[in-house]
């Protein structure tokens, strides 16, 4: 994730954060120089770059911390500029839609996070790990689960380069569907993660959070999906992770039959 | 290990408190111009179809009114026809818990290339007589402005909006191909969920309206910041419109409209294919507009590329221009991923207000000798004739940046076209 996100950050340079730092004040921007927004990105992707090959070999706070605050950043940038899929709803104000960054973003904001619980020093992993990768894919898969819902156009053309690309054919009406089915699995995948302990739940997840980071790559090539696939590795690590704990994790001590009172 | 984290994610959370904080105290928001009562204001003609002999002459009252109606007068008649709104309603949203309510009467029947002299009217308060031009309906050169991202930049955008006029005259007094209309490839306001921000761009757009009250039609592309049911009540498309339509602007020049906010590869691109198939043999200049760029020169590239570019280079589209990137950029001619002299120029990125960046100048199709990128507010100037079609990208302070001019392709369409 990282490596993915310091290439997007210092090479491809388009995020919302670049368009957050450098938009005037009068639409909420900070109004700081284009020079000085790519420079701050380039200085995150240089952290980004050394976070990955550190974690590599062992985890550490100092630098989990704040990748993890880079992805909040990010989702804030997100929200402020209104970058990406834009929820409309009779029903719920815009102020409230405009929050759906925060929901995308969750599993890249708690991998970071889950990874430091987990891998501590002294090799015991923080109970606390499992809520916050619980917490993190249950909202990446409910925040994307809501763009299918309301037939994202990025995840329908997603579909059809896709297909595209094997030699099949299909509709915008049937990849509309499709995205419907999609959505309503992904909101019921988001509510049983932090719900049940199923081992099938978490392996689905993961498996699906596999093929949709590598729709990227499916739908737009190598040249632009690699390392938008890689961004996208906590939507499946978490699962994946999940997926091990629940299956290794030690079974609940039996309860101790009551003993013989010595007065029996 | 606990208490050794407990420091840094008290720091963390303290951080992430203050980022969300700081965000909110960020914006410098003047409020809107307060819009009241029953005076028709942020009008606004908008050309969707027939140019030639339709348009939708628009505006917003503060109160609802009952009775919304334009004096319609052709230049030199003295008798003015009432022409009912057709659309009137509630805008989505409000503006300090106030709402605001749209008109759109649509006119249709007009004479080509006629002056019309308009007043609107809700309930008795009438605006002040304003007038705009159909297009033509035979082989005159014509000229059109394209310019995309308003968004922010407020008082730029003002500026440009008033090179508008300037623009216009000057081509009128200058007896050069007169300016027929705004071509707006989208990002007209920063989130189109917010009727506060369209309301201070449609009150910013009545600027695009000179002393001499002429109304300049618009014909709008949706842009990634434009989402929300706003942009259908503000130009008069049905609610759920996909918001890609084609018109003639004259017999001869035939201007696409896509939409890169809905599927580019589903039913749009089918429509444009028919649409490319019927239109190219039919007219000397195609162009088509929209949002999201096939060749940015900034970004990186949208479903345009691979949905539209294939049919562009298929039926040998003139002229695309793009928007979304904020900067200044045409492209050398490209085909197959190739400069190929017989390829499609791409022209935008966006510069009627929002902040420039700078064009990454060392990209294939744009380190071309004929290709040109910059930085600054802008906006194209397209004149379309029998010998060429020019495009001039010209500066806020009204200098020229770039010139350059295309040759008709070589198609059987001049015969199609009246000569």
């Amino acid at each position: 994730m990282c490596l993915g996100q310091a290439w997007w950050l210092a090479i491809v340079q388009e995020t919302p954060l670049v368009g957050w730092l450098h938009s005037p004040r009068d639409v909420g921007g900070w109004n700081l120089s284009e020079s000085f927004a790519l420079q701050s990105q380039v200085a995150v992707a240089s952290l980004l770059v050394v976070t990955a090959i550190v974690t590599f070999f062992r985890s550490v706070a100092l630098l989990l911390l704040p990748v993890s605050a880079v992805q909040v950043a990010l989702a804030v940038a997100m929200w402020q500029t209104a970058d990406g899929f834009q929820i409309v709803s009779r029903w719920l104000p815009p102020t409230v839609t405009a929050l759906l960054p925060f929901l995308t973003q969750g599993a890249r904001v708690a991998a970071p996070l889950a990874l430091c619980l987990y891998d501590r020093p002294e090799r015991t992993p923080h109970t606390s790990w499992e809520a916050v990768a619980r917490g993190g894919a249950c909202f990446a898969f409910a925040g994307h689960g809501l763009e299918a819902l309301w037939h994202s156009p990025q995840f329908a053309d997603l579909i059809l380069f896709s297909a595209r690309r094997i030699g099949t054919a299909m509709t915008e009406h049937a990849a509309q569907t499709l995205l419907t089915g999609i959505g309503v699995i992904d909101l019921l995948l988001a509510a049983l993660l932090v719900t049940t302990r199923w081992r099938a739940v978490a392996i689905y997840a993961a498996l699906w959070g596999l093929v949709t980071a590598g729709s990227r790559m499916s739908a737009h090539g190598l040249e632009f999906g690699w390392y938008e696939t890689l961004i996208r590795t906590a939507h499946f690590g978490l699962p994946a992770a999940l997926a091990v704990y629940w299956w290794h994790r030690p079974a609940r001590p039996p309860v101790p039959a009551p003993t013989a009172s010595p007065l029996d | 290990m606990l208490p050794l984290l407990r420091r840094p994610l008290s720091l963390f959370l303290v951080a992430v408190a203050c980022a969300a904080l700081a965000f909110n105290a960020n914006a410098d928001e003047a409020p809107p111009e307060k819009i009241t009562g029953l005076n028709p204001v942020q009008w606004r003609v908008v050309w969707q179809n027939d140019p030639a002999h339709e348009a939708i002459l628009s505006w917003s009252t503060g109160e609802a009114g009952e009775v919304h109606r334009v004096h319609l007068r052709k230049e030199g008649s003295a008798e003015a026809t009432i022409v009912d709104c057709q659309r009137s309603g509630m805008y989505t949203g409000t503006i300090d818990d106030q709402p605001l309510h749209f008109h759109h009467a649509r006119l249709t029947e007009l004479e080509p290339a006629t002056r019309y002299n308009v007043q609107m009217e809700s309930d008795g308060h009438k605006s002040p007589e304003l007038h705009f031009y159909t297009a033509p309906a035979d082989d005159a050169p014509v000229s059109l402005l394209f310019g995309g991202d308003s968004r922010s930049g407020w008082e730029e955008r003002k500026q440009m909006n008033r090179l508008m006029v300037r623009l216009s005259e000057e081509q009128s007094k200058a007896e050069r191909p007169p300016v027929l209309a705004l071509a707006h490839g989208g990002d007209y306001i920063g989130d189109g969920r917010y009727l506060t921000e369209w309301s201070r761009w449609l009150s910013d757009h009545e600027l695009t309206v000179g002393p001499a009250g002429r109304l300049l039609p618009i014909i709008a592309a949706r842009g990634n910041h434009d989402s929300g049911p706003l942009f259908n009540e503000i130009f008069d498309f049905p609610p759920d419109d996909a918001n890609y339509y084609a018109m003639d602007i004259t017999p001869a020049v035939r201007l696409v409209t896509l939409n890169t906010q809905v599927s580019t590869a589903g039913d749009q691109q089918s429509w444009l294919d028919s649409e490319l198939a019927a239109a190219r043999p039919k007219h000397r200049w195609v162009a088509c507009q929209y949002h999201i760029p096939a060749f940015p020169a900034v970004k990186v590239p949208g479903g345009a590329l691979q949905s539209w570019v294939p049919l562009f280079e298929k039926y040998n589209v003139d002229l695309v221009c793009e928007a979304d990137g904020h900067c200044i950029k045409r492209t050398a001619p490209i085909r197959d991923y190739k400069i190929d002299p017989t390829g499609v120029v791409y022209i935008g990125e966006g510069g009627l207000g929002v902040g420039q960046r700078t064009p990454k100048a060392d990209r294939w199709y744009l380190n071309s000798p004929q290709a040109k990128t910059g930085s600054g507010h802008h906006i194209h100037l397209l004149t379309f004739s029998r010998d060429g079609l020019t495009i001039r990208t010209i500066l806020m302070d009204g200098m020229l940046f770039d010139e350059a001019t295309l040759q008709p392709r070589k198609l059987a369409v001049d015969s199609a076209a009246g000569e």
